[in-house]
């Protein structure tokens, strides 16, 4: 298979694999985040409900950041500000925007708690592993070129299926973040420990990208971002076990957060 | 199996060792930082077309300049609305060095003579008659436009339209810097 794939043809129509492996990423990854809020005795609609807030908020922010960095182009033609051209989104900027309208609105109805955080992880894990695959049929992220038996052909060059690594490592860590939830963990350390793999993901898988952001001599970015948070998310984990706090899952005695 | 504190710090320092170890590993070489990058990117075909004024076109010429490549068919209704965008950016950017060629996919040089005539469009229209371009590039979607930069690489691909006259500026001004 000959990567990449931004488009399949199903009878006339064009579907663009990316944004719609987006889209159902998200979609997937709110569901997951819903259910194990409602196991952990939390109101899943308060996952819908931000989910929704940080998608719209997002997409609006995507689109305005990228004005904002671009204003010459639009201050002759600003009525393609509200234009349907998925091109002139700024994916950092509504990331960004998505994520901090999400925070405030589930600040503002308190919903934000330890257990509700760890509800969270296995969602952000599977959407981790969205993006992956959305990055695969759109070529970005690519890896360094590879003569490995497993190599895919991306860009006219067999190379690392970077993608790929992440897509697996983001699914087993949503795994193992499921497991230690069901494990009555201490509230807060399955976060935690989202934290650490998702870390060491990048400390590893980093490596075989080519497109790295660089620091003098050769650093990655990513790497180094990612020992900082592994070395302080491993000793937090180290050090709650040694102290006592609430289970993840509530008990007969214990309501919702809402 | 609980580790003791002894143990935990152990077992985590053992971790960050290995990780900074593998960081230093793999910093891209200083000696080959660029030339090894710049390999290890994604190529860009050549293209070598006729185009309609009886000349040719060929993208390995362009170096040194920024290049929007648009893919396009008459029978294109996103392709046909956009045309008068590209236009206008080409105008606008001409003299500080930006080429565009518009390359029409499949289709008789008479049927799109009459058609860019008919739209008034001042930039290299190449002929992709055969198609061998376009599978090339493994065009799946029309329209589809590739920002080219001064160094020959792909900086940007736009599956899809019509591109507003905005969204085309603002790429070309990635281009131009």
């Amino acid at each position: 298979m000959i990567f990449p794939i931004p488009v399949i043809h199903i009878w006339r129509v064009a579907i663009q694999l990316p944004g719609m492996t987006l889209l159902f990423g998200f979609w997937a990854s709110l569901w997951l985040a819903a259910r194990e809020a409602k196991r952990a005795g939390l109101r899943e609609e308060g996952v819908y409900t931000a989910g929704f807030y940080a998608a719209v908020a997002g997409l609006v922010g995507a689109r305005l950041w990228y004005v904002a960095a671009h204003r010459e182009a639009f201050a002759g033609d600003p009525l393609s500000i509200v234009a349907l051209n998925l091109s002139t989104l700024d994916a950092t900027g509504g990331l960004i925007v998505g994520v901090l309208m999400g925070a405030a609105y589930a600040w503002s109805r308190r919903l934000i708690s330890a257990r509700w955080l760890d509800a969270l992880a296995p969602g952000v894990a599977l959407l981790i592993a969205a993006v992956s695959l959305s990055n695969l049929f759109s070529g970005a992220a690519y890896g360094t070129p590879s003569t490995l038996p497993w190599s895919i052909m991306l860009w006219d060059t067999e190379r690392h299926p970077t993608q790929i690594y992440e897509m697996m490592a983001a699914l087993v860590t949503m795994v193992v973040l499921l497991i230690a939830l069901r494990r009555q963990q201490k509230a807060g350390n399955v976060a935690l420990l989202f934290l650490a793999l998702y870390a060491g993901q990048r400390v590893f898988l980093e490596a075989f990208r080519v497109e790295s952001w660089l620091l003098p001599g050769g650093w990655r970015v990513a790497q180094v971002v990612g020992l900082i948070v592994l070395g302080v998310s491993l000793a937090a984990l180290s050090r709650r076990s040694e102290k006592g706090s609430q289970p993840a899952v509530a008990g007969p005695d214990q309501g919702d957060d809402e | 199996m609980k580790l003791s504190r002894t143990q935990s710090n152990l077992l985590i320092a053992v971790i960050l060792v290995a990780g900074m170890a593998w960081t230093a590993a793999s910093r891209v070489p200083a000696g080959a930082d660029q030339a090894t990058r710049d390999r290890a990117r994604r190529a860009t075909p050549g293209i070598e077309l006729d185009t309609l004024d009886g000349g040719k076109f060929k993208l390995a010429d362009q170096v040194g300049k920024p290049v929007v490549v648009n893919f396009w068919a008459t029978w294109c209704p996103p392709c046909r609305a956009e045309l008068p965008a590209f236009e206008e950016v080409y105008k606008n950017n001409r003299d500080k060095g930006l080429v565009v060629v518009g390359v029409d996919v499949a289709e008789s040089p008479e049927a799109v003579a009459k058609f860019v005539s008919d739209m008034g469009l001042s930039y290299p229209i190449a002929l992709d008659m055969d198609g061998e371009t376009t599978e090339l590039y493994r065009i799946q979607g029309m329209p589809t436009t590739l920002f080219i930069g001064r160094d020959g690489q792909i900086k940007d691909t736009v599956i899809g339209g019509p591109l507003t006259k905005a969204a085309i500026e603002s790429k070309v001004a990635e281009l131009l810097k």
